[in-house]
């Protein structure tokens, strides 16, 4: 408990600043109370602060881990997460922020929120102590409750608003009880400590399960893996959708970080026997989300389904690190946690580019559905490709960043000799290309002509940050060796803290 | 161990039998002779002229929920006061003071926002 | 002094009255109070751990109760903010009719 001291601030300037400009923007709000601000230049401030969070994250790459206050880890497994979150944060910004302008009432509350989650998210990655962990999940969670429901006037806003309170909340507080119960077993709250604390005295061995899985609970709400994702369609389709694009990737990325962290440095030490666990989570998960999502009829409900059949592929990368007998997982090539941190990166550019195109289909048409899509080649040549490149990733097709990423857990799972799991999600991708096939046939081969009238004039701000995101989907497929550098770096830095 | 709250127990036992007592003893051996006065719910009192569980105009709940909120923030000041002095002694009284001016800065400005946004105005 | 096994059954007890009326109330405000619940059984098992642990001297365990009945004033404001805003517009907190988004 030595530092005290202002001396290891720097460390989370970042985070400083995009609290700052959270609170730079509601003295904004307040200086001008009597006036409706169009709620551009409160875009305009927080595309600037996310930058500038941004760079100061970039600065640390390759710095030497420290820890801040005994609770924050700059290490770089924390820093290539930043990076996800913040580029993330960015594009959902300059994409979706004036569709949030245009229709949320307290436009300055809206931006300051969103400065918020994202600094909460950046604390999340980085927390090496329960405290911090439980704060930081907290704080995400009741800024993301808030930004769900922020449509007042909108029914299934608010109806997803409070379902996903309800749930989150029930998960937290199990979440809790299991921190509470690891913190009684080992009277440390430090993650490092935690461990070195099981090890000393084995009979509290007895208690690690009942922790454990409460823990998981949490921690898988916000990853929305198999037995707590039903908050997660509801909330994704009634959310507004610049909302959902975050809340399906940085968010969810967050998620899996956390668990990650959590598994590998507190309880490595038992990851043998959390391995069947955690696979039966991801085969549940992906099954359940792609067999649900084959009967959607909204695209944007199918796109969450979807979602949580991600995560299940997602968890195959962190149930191979887990399972894995080897005492030096460092020296492998595909260790499974570097898997799950390039899919989560190639995830991030390919959902929300397509919730983006769903955003600006749902602005033209005001429909999610499926019909709306129809001959979407012909009104908007560009969107309709976009999504294309999307769909492609999503379905893990080669040359697009989703299949570096199910490269990499799917490499990952028959390294450590998961052959069954590597099939089971084999089968699912199967059955995931045939819906996502189902959009893209709509949108170019639709049979009655009727929907195609006049071109579809997508903002310019929506048309970048797609084109953005296509660019990025595909360098992460053609070109992934720098991204997989930082990965491995990332990975290897996590793994090498196991006990 | 357990015997050391057999006291407890007796007081216990002891509460039960005299509130039995108290309730079934009058009950047997008073007179029974009910009036009209004295049936009503508060005897020689106002008389009740609607349910006590109305509903409440939704902005009590709005003050309600911002004096929470700061009330519950104060318990921070609590701990904080406790080791202040130890903090301005070994280290210096900057350590002491700008975290908790921090959150404090931070509190102001959430306030300030309510305040200017109307939260605050019983209309 | 009460042995510890008390104040962890007491907790599990509470946490589990909590849990029950969460998932099974209809009534969202009901749910809401489960969540309350379950959050103060945490906070018996944070104390008393802090307090029968090796290192009393160390106030990880007071302090974390401190935060979580901080954040539970947060997030139950929020809470009854969303409640207020479906009630606004559906002007019904039953769970069981919440049910725009659904399939």
């Amino acid at each position: 408990m030595g530092d005290i001291g202002f001396g290891s601030l720097g460390g989370i300037l970042p985070e400083l600043i995009i609290v700052l400009g959270g609170l730079l923007i509601l003295v904004l709000d307040i200086a001008q109370a009597d006036r409706q601000d169009s709620g551009r230049g409160y875009l305009a401030v927080s595309v600037l602060f996310l930058i500038v969070g941004l760079t100061g994250v970039l600065l640390q790459i390759g710095m030497e881990p420290y820890i801040v206050l005994s609770t924050t880890a700059i290490d770089p497994f924390a820093t290539y997460l930043k990076l996800v979150i913040y580029t993330g944060m960015i594009l959902v910004a300059i994409g979706g922020g004036s569709y949030m302008n245009r229709h949320a009432t307290g436009r300055g509350e809206f931006w300051a929120l969103f400065l918020f989650v994202t600094a909460a998210m950046s604390f999340a990655v980085s927390a090496t102590n329960l405290l911090l962990l439980y704060l930081s999940i907290e704080f995400l969670s009741i800024t993301s409750y808030i930004l769900a429901g922020f449509l007042r006037t909108n029914k299934r806003s608010a109806e997803a608003g409070l379902k996903y309170f309800l749930y989150g909340s029930v998960a937290a507080a199990v979440m809790l009880y299991g921190m509470s119960l690891l913190y009684g077993a080992t009277g440390s709250l430090d993650l490092g400590e935690i461990a070195q604390g099981l090890a000393a005295n084995a009979e509290m061995a007895a208690i690690i399960p009942a922790a454990t899985l409460l823990t998981l609970v949490g921690l898988g709400f916000k990853a929305s893996l198999a037995p707590f994702y039903q908050w997660a369609p509801d909330v994704y389709d009634g959310a507004p959708t610049p909302i959902t694009a975050y809340l399906s990737t940085a968010s969810k990325a967050v998620g899996f970080a956390v668990m990650a962290r959590v598994f590998v440095v507190a309880l490595g030490a038992y990851r043998v026997e959390w391995a069947p666990i955690l696979a039966g989570l991801s085969v549940l998960t992906m099954t359940v989300g792609n067999v649900i999502a084959l009967r959607q009829t909204s695209v944007k409900r199918m796109l969450a389904y979807s979602s949580v059949a991600q995560a299940g592929y997602i968890l195959m990368g962190l149930t191979a690190v887990v399972s894995s007998q080897q005492a030096d997982l460092t020296v492998l090539g595909m260790n499974g946690l570097n898997g799950l941190l390039l899919y989560l990166f190639a995830y991030l550019f390919t959902n929300i580019g397509a919730f983006l195109v769903v955003l600006a289909v749902e602005d033209e048409t005001g429909s999610t559905e499926l019909d709306a899509y129809s001959n979407l080649v012909q009104r908007a040549p560009g969107m309709a490709w976009a999504m294309f490149i999307f769909l492609l990733s999503l379905a893990g097709i080669p040359l697009t960043g989703g299949f570096v990423g199910k490269f990499y857990v799917f490499g990952a799972a028959v390294q450590h000799q998961y052959f069954w799991l590597a099939g089971v999600g084999l089968v699912n991708a199967a059955i995931a290309a045939y819906y996502y096939l189902n959009v893209v046939r709509t949108m170019f081969f639709a049979s009655d002509g009727e929907a195609a009238t006049g071109r579809m004039a997508a903002p310019v701000a929506i048309q970048s940050v797609v084109l953005l995101c296509v660019l990025a989907t595909i360098w992460i497929g053609l070109y992934p060796p720098r991204l997989l550098e930082w990965a491995n770096s990332a990975s290897r830095q996590l793994l090498a803290l196991m006990l | 161990m357990a015997i050391d709250y057999l006291p407890l127990l007796i007081v216990l036992i002891v509460a039960a039998l005299f509130a039995a007592i108290a309730l079934v003893v009058p009950a047997l051996l008073g007179p029974h002779r009910a009036n009209k006065q004295k049936l009503e719910p508060y005897e020689s009192g106002i008389i009740p002229f609607s349910d006590a569980r109305r509903r409440f105009p939704v902005k009590f709940y709005l003050v309600a929920m911002l004096f929470i909120l700061f009330d519950i923030e104060v318990i921070f000041l609590y701990p904080w006061a406790g080791v202040l002095r130890d903090l301005r002694d070994n280290y210096s009284i900057w350590l002491a003071l700008a975290p908790m001016g921090f959150f404090l800065f931070v509190l102001i400005v959430g306030l300030l926002y309510e305040w200017k946004k109307g939260a605050l105005d019983w209309k | 002094m009460v042995p510890l096994n008390w104040y962890l059954v007491l907790a599990a007890f509470i946490f589990s009255c909590g849990l029950y009326a969460a998932l099974a109330r209809r009534n969202a405000i009901a749910a809401l109070m489960g969540i309350e619940l379950m959050l103060n059984a945490v906070n018996i098992n944070l104390v008393a751990f802090w307090r029968y642990g090796e290192f009393v001297e160390r106030l990880e365990g007071q302090v974390f109760a401190l935060f979580v009945i901080a954040v539970a004033a947060a997030e139950v404001a929020v809470g009854l903010a969303l409640i207020i805003s479906v009630y606004r517009s559906r002007r019904t907190v039953n769970l069981d009719e919440l049910d725009l988004l659904q399939g």
